[in-house]
């Protein structure tokens, strides 16, 4: 017992950060899932200094190339380099993935938060608000701003940050009440700590690998709901590049250039592939129980 | 139970009507002039104050939505500006392929899913087992349009099987229909399945863990007869959960596929309603999408807590 108490908590949390790091470089879907996600972000960068060629310039000589050494996927129906607009069009998803997830987990988590220390009749607004916000998917909303504003990346941000609020608040909600059950948090109360004292230094620390893994998730469907909003006209606009659009331009040409089709549906398929397979180690890796489980 | 039901209609109620509500405002209050949405500013001030009329714009905000919800209880739903018809009855030509879409995406996904995930859970950390999480994994990231169009590539423009798009009607034949449908079908059904095979496989695990299988195995009860006899009516609980919380996302899923195939369904009615900026049709239609999204979550609700004791008395 003494040996222990002698212990210095720095150094204990040291070692399990250093234990954390080394079983995520053992854990191989997840580190599949980090390489797929570095080169999505690191093709996005590298594009807001250089491209290949210009993602938005027509070049109709150009048009429908097949893969060659100057243009590696080739060109589209107005002859632009579809390499190109795949590394801007990552801009477009990291972007509209990173504001909405933001926008959606800091209501989201400050509702949940609320709900699990209040209780009572706080909660049951906040869960009754989250009810009527669960009606409505992201395509609705995304429809309703569409149809009332016009089409733009702007709806489809806010569309996806208001679908966010109601699934960040759920899982907060749930993981708080289960914190504020906890001896240690019934300490803090005992020792007079308020609400909000007691949530911001005790309860949202304890619940961060669960807001964590869920933004994981919520950053893959935000980029699978960006491509399908563009895709069907609601979302990004011309010229700005977005990979669901680029798919709904390429539908027409088919049935005498498939291949178009193929390029930018890759890049979401990998996207959403390298974040849900993070999302999945990360779980694992925080709690092992569930490891076993699955 | 009585007092749980009553609870969660009257949670229902509400949520309904404030989506109602929701979608007013969103539509015919915060845009601004309803009449210049739909004809747009350059219009000319005559065709701006003739819509006003005919439509019944130049009401208070607060009449038009009692108005609106009072035509709803009465089974109307006003006319469509475009298509001069009752939006009633253009829901329901295209529920025509909306609902046989939805329902074989859902009832294709649920025998699939079904299938392999119990064969991975009886053949768990094996081949077959990694085969179907890794098939679930990548269903899970392919986004359904795409799909679609990887679909359409390979069976209609590469082997000449099936119709690229399109939907001749019932009235040409029931099997030129389900031929049209069938690739939308399929590719609805891929997302679906992905989840649910995921969730199938991992309560078939969690169950065949419980003592009372145990015991039944310690009784001298084969694997086989254990399974199908309590393993299995046991793990369906969550998985019939989650298929039918899934069916708010097949119908609204059914937007974006319809208009992967082309098929006149409520998902082109939408789209073409906005660009047409119909929004009597955009204002009901995407209210019955909402309904149904809360209708299903209700009767889940119900089902569940029939199911669950715990859960009604938690409640």
């Amino acid at each position: 017992m003494a040996r222990m108490t002698s212990i210095d908590p720095e150094h204990a949390q040291g070692a399990a950060d250093l234990g954390f790091v080394h079983r995520a470089l053992r854990h191989r879907s997840f580190m599949i899932g980090l390489v797929l996600t570095g080169t999505m972000i690191f093709l996005a960068l590298l594009s807001l200094i250089w491209t290949p060629h210009s993602a938005t310039e027509i070049v109709i000589a150009q048009r429908l190339k097949p893969p060659s050494l100057s243009h590696w996927f080739g060109t589209d129906q107005f002859g632009r380099d579809i390499l190109s607009m795949i590394m801007a069009g990552a801009q477009t998803s990291i972007v509209v993935g990173l504001i909405a997830v933001s926008l959606g987990a800091a209501v989201g988590i400050s509702l949940g938060l609320w709900a699990a220390a209040r209780r009572g009749w706080t909660e049951d607004v906040i869960m009754r608000l989250s009810d009527l916000n669960m009606a409505f998917p992201v395509i609705l909303i995304a429809i309703l701003l569409t149809a009332g504003w016009g089409p733009g990346i702007t709806n489809a941000i806010i569309a996806l940050g208001i679908y966010n609020i109601s699934v960040f608040a759920r899982q907060v909600r749930g993981a708080g009440i289960a914190m504020w059950e906890r001896e240690f948090i019934l300490a803090a109360r005992a020792a007079g700590k308020g609400d909000l004292s007691i949530t911001v230094a005790h309860v949202l620390p304890n619940i961060v690998s669960v807001i964590v893994v869920q933004a994981t998730i919520s950053f893959a469907i935000a980029i699978l709901a960006e491509a399908a909003l563009s895709y069907l006209g609601v979302g990004s606009q011309p010229p700005n590049p977005s990979w669901g659009r680029m798919l709904s331009e390429s539908q027409s040409y088919i049935f005498f250039k498939p291949v178009i089709a193929v390029w930018p549906g890759l890049a979401i398929v990998l996207s959403v592939l390298g974040l849900n397979l993070i999302g999945d180690g990360l779980r694992d890796l925080v709690d092992p129980r569930l490891a076993r489980q699955r | 139970m009585s007092v749980f039901l009553a609870r969660r209609f009257l949670s229902f109620l509400i949520t309904v009507s404030g989506a109602s509500v929701i979608i007013f405002l969103l539509l015919e209050v915060l845009p601004g002039d309803p009449a210049l949405t739909m004809l747009g500013v350059d219009a000319p001030d005559s065709a701006i104050e003739a819509i006003r009329l005919e439509l019944g714009l130049d009401r208070p905000a607060f009449i038009r939505y009692v108005d609106w919800i009072a035509g709803l209880f009465r089974g109307e739903m006003g006319l469509s500006y475009v298509y001069k018809v009752p939006v009633t009855e253009l829901i329901g030509q295209r529920l025509h392929v909306t609902l046989p879409l939805a329902i074989g995406a859902m009832v294709l996904a649920t025998l699939v899913s079904l299938s392999l995930g119990i064969f991975a859970a009886t053949n768990h950390n094996r081949i077959g087992d990694y085969g179907v999480m890794g098939f679930s994994q990548l269903g899970l990231a392919i986004p359904d349009f795409w799909f679609g169009i990887l679909l359409i590539i390979l069976f209609a423009v590469v082997l000449h099987w099936l119709p690229s798009g399109g939907f001749p009607g019932w009235d040409e034949g029931i099997w030129r229909g389900v031929r049209s449908l069938m690739l939308p079908v399929f590719t609805q059904a891929l997302g679906l399945t992905a989840i649910m095979t995921r969730v199938t496989r991992s309560s078939v695990l969690e169950v065949a863990r419980e003592d009372f299988v145990r015991t039944a195995r310690a009784k001298g009860l084969s694997r086989r007869a254990a399974l199908w006899r309590h393993v299995l009516r046991n793990a369906l609980v969550p998985v019939l959960t989650i298929g039918g919380l899934l069916v708010a996302t097949v119908v609204t899923g059914t937007l974006i596929i319809e208009n992967v195939f082309a098929l006149p369904g409520l998902g082109k009615l939408i789209f073409d309603a906005i660009s047409n900026r119909d929004l009597m049709v955009v204002k009901n239609v995407v209210l019955l999408f909402a309904a149904i999204v809360v209708v299903v979550n209700f009767v889940v609700d119900i089902l569940y807590a029939l199911v669950d004791p715990r859960i009604r008395i938690q409640s």
